[in-house]
């Protein structure tokens, strides 16, 4: 595996699993998966229902959380690739990367490390529960 | 002035007329239109009867999308004295929090918004023709952000648009308003007392609530009796008070019903709800209509104070002030304006002594109440002790309790207090077309006030003080003529505070004052006078512990004070502020609960951290505020 594709996977991970911060009105923590997922219905609302209201205003708001945070974290692969290239050399670079991929998944998966305030059930969320 | 230290309520319950039922002078000042028992209580010189006039409930949209599950019934049971469960729920459907109010309410109205009452039914009504649309199915996964989308396009804009899902010309959603509108009907029935003893008394009503541009236009529309429209006429039927008055009246023409609309939250309403003078908006025959429709205004609720602005030369203005002027800016310090013209009562009293110096009538001749505007169902919940947030706005209780239960810029809201002979609709009804109340932040102290031209300097010292009020004078609420011999006006005002209850005893009253609003010229001026100070009332609790010094202040103040500065000539007004001793803020009270002293940092959680840094208030002086007493020159 190369560097570029190991960063790209923990990229993946990352913003599959990793909790970041976002405002909309109110605040929590969710990955920008889920960031992605609010933007999809937000445009299916303005797509069914047309614009009026806050709409635009939500869309930019999401586009421009979800710009920011895919960067920092696409920043963080970035150096937790060259990292781990340095760590374990080639040889070992998949072995770890899916490792590192597969332990943050799971521990999402396992714990609720999200605030989830826009949920009707629990506001602390497992991975799967955020997307329920 | 008359003080009257310590306690002597007796004495001074005397002085207020509410051991004097047997007492004449006054005749009934209302018509009997129901078919009920006659109250077994009556009072010709009145009592005073304490409510909230502004509740919200889980068929209120905001409400609902906040995780309230209470009713209508469930509000007016709590307003009479029963526990009442609030969100969050356990698993298996019980309530996390229990409140109850340490007094039961004499009345109250559940005020939920007209706007999407039909709306959210659809969305809860499983085989509705809404129920599976993406508006619908959003709203019950993801409440709250979808109250968000919704109210954006529905609440908080010019021109709001009914869903798809609503029909052709939204006949679907405002169709389906007619169960929820029954279940409040039917609640405000069945929590009427009927019988002589007249213990509580509910109203039919609703809130109408614009949102032109982000500002807040809200109306609370009470109805006289059980008579009401078929539907209540939102804000997307009535886009403007005018159209909203015109509208009830075409309904209740037809209906037979009696209405008032009490508007609120001027403080973020951008000067909408009223018309300044320069736009000659008025005529006579409107200005009359718009006083007769509007007998009141709503000076303090949950979401801040709307006397006076805190800029004012009267320092006692700067009172649970927001430091914003729309809702929508809330979230955005940067956004923060301060507010515009016509967004506190003495400014839009004021304009009321312009527009009537120039067409002779004067189209806000206003009285003035308070309420909280609970979103939990929670009427006249306003202490400053226990108190669990307002539910809307503020902070996400649908999943937790929070440590802080609300935005610091938030509080408690208040009550209204009506002069009543019984407690009646009739009674009551009668009272807010009069305008004879007032309001107060949550403590019930008690207040008369009365204006008049021959009150001797000394009629605080006499036992039929509210006789002879009455008798030579007006009350709260009330118009003077004319003055006779160039004679100044003399206004008695008699206060008592809070007696309390056990656990929980009043704080006595530090001082009373009259506001006076004049025009010159067509200058709005206005003057604040300290009538009666108590001695000895500069004590506070302790900022830190809450702890209540020895007492201090007054039991009760009386004074009769005559205007020195009157000028007969010109349109006048003059209201009374009743102000206790400072005590602790319910955000003060937070921070005492949970043990958090300032010099050990390790007893400041993050959440708390507002109690040691100065960046909320921790005392307030507590008070109460009369309607005016209105003075018009000869023409």
């Amino acid at each position: 595996m190369t560097q570029a594709r190991a960063r790209n996977l923990l990229w993946l991970a990352l913003l599959l699993a990793a909790p970041v911060p976002f405002f909309l009105v109110v605040v929590g923590h969710v990955p920008v998966a889920r960031l992605l997922q609010l933007l999809a219905l937000t445009l299916t609302f303005i797509a069914v229902e047309g614009p009026a209201g806050a709409l635009r205003t939500v869309v930019l708001l999401l586009v421009l959380q979800i710009a920011l945070w895919a960067g920092v974290l696409r920043l963080v692969a970035s150096l937790a690739a060259a990292a781990m290239q340095r760590a374990f050399g080639s040889a070992g670079l998949a072995a770890a990367t899916m490792t590192a991929a597969l332990l943050l998944v799971a521990a999402a998966a396992t714990f609720p490390l999200y605030r989830t305030p826009f949920r009707s059930a629990s506001l602390h969320a497992t991975l799967l529960e955020v997307f329920e | 002035m008359r003080r009257h230290p310590g306690a002597p309520f007796l004495l001074a319950a005397s002085l207020l007329g509410l051991l004097a039922p047997w007492a004449s002078g006054t005749a009934a000042s209302f018509e009997r239109t129901e078919h009920r028992e006659p109250c077994a209580a009556y009072n010709e010189l009145r009592s005073p009867f304490f409510g909230d006039l502004h509740v919200h409930t889980s068929l209120s949209f905001d409400a609902n999308a906040l995780g309230v599950r209470n009713l209508p019934a469930d509000a007016y049971r709590f307003a009479r004295g029963e526990p009442l469960g609030l969100q969050p729920y356990a698993a298996g459907g019980q309530p996390r929090r229990t409140v109850r109010l340490s007094r039961p309410l004499d009345f109250a109205a559940v005020t939920d918004h007209a706007e999407l009452l039909g709306e959210l039914h659809l969305c809860q009504t499983p085989g509705s023709p809404a129920y599976d649309s993406l508006v619908c199915t959003t709203y019950r996964r993801w409440p709250l952000l979808t109250y968000f989308f919704v109210a954006s396009r529905m609440l908080s804009i010019a021109g709001p648009e009914r869903y798809s899902f609503c029909g052709e010309e939204g006949v679907g959603c405002r169709e389906a308003g007619v169960g929820p509108w029954q279940i409040i009907r039917d609640a405000a029935e069945q929590a009427y007392d009927r019988t002589s003893a007249c213990t509580f008394t509910s109203f039919v009503a609703y809130e109408w609530s614009g949102g032109p541009g982000g500002y807040m236009t809200h109306r609370n529309v009470i109805f006289a009796d059980e008579r009401a429209p078929r539907l209540p006429v939102s804000f997307l039927d009535a886009s403007d008070g005018d159209k909203l008055w015109t509208r009830l009246e075409e309904e209740c023409e037809r209906e037979g019903c009696r209405f008032v609309t009490i508007p609120h939250n001027t403080n973020l309403s951008g000067g909408l709800l009223f018309e300044s003078a320069a736009n000659d908006a008025f005529d006579a025959a409107s200005a009359r209509r718009r006083a007769r429709h509007e007998p009141l205004l709503e000076v303090l609720q949950h979401k801040g104070d709307s006397e006076c602005r805190a800029t004012a030369a009267d320092e006692l203005c700067n009172f649970e002030k927001l430091p914003f002027a729309r809702m929508e800016e809330q979230p955005f310090p940067f956004r923060w304006q301060p507010p515009g013209a016509l967004t506190f009562a003495r400014d839009i009293l004021s304009e009321g002594l312009r527009i009537q110096r120039r067409i002779g009538v004067n189209p806000y001749e206003m009285g003035v109440i308070a309420a909280t505007d609970t979103h939990l169902a929670a009427a006249g919940l306003a202490d400053e002790s226990g108190y669990p947030g307002h539910g809307a706005g503020g902070d996400v209780t649908r999943h937790e309790i929070p440590l802080v239960p609300d935005s610091l810029a938030f509080n408690p809201g208040g009550l209204a207090v009506l002069w009543a002979e019984e407690n009646s609709r009739d009674a009551l009804f009668a009272a807010i077309r009069r305008r004879e109340a007032y309001g107060t932040s949550g403590p019930r102290m008690l207040v008369r006030f009365f204006g008049g031209w021959t009150y001797p300097s000394d009629i605080c010292a006499s036992t039929d003080l509210v006789e002879r009020g009455y008798r030579d004078g007006v009350p709260m609420g009330g118009s003077l003529g004319a003055a006779t011999g160039g004679a100044a006006p003399v206004f008695i005002v008699s206060a008592m505070q809070d007696a309390g209850t056990g656990e929980q005893p009043g704080t006595p009253l530090e001082r009373v004052q009259i506001v006076k609003l004049w025009v010159e010229g067509d200058e709005a001026r206005e003057k604040t006078y300290d009538v009666a100070l108590a001695a000895g009332a500069e004590g506070a609790p302790d900022p830190e512990t809450c702890a209540e010094p020895a007492a201090h202040g007054a039991a009760s103040l009386c004074t009769a004070w005559r205007d020195p500065d009157f000028d007969g000539s010109e349109p006048a007004l003059y209201y009374a502020r009743v102000v206790e001793r400072p005590s602790c803020r319910w955000s003060a009270r937070v921070c005492e609960d949970n043990g958090v002293r300032c010099k050990d940092g390790s007893s400041v959680p993050r959440e708390l951290a507002y109690c040691c840094d100065g960046s909320a208030p921790r005392l307030i002086r507590e008070r109460a505020w009369t309607s005016p007493i209105f003075f018009s020159p000869a023409s």
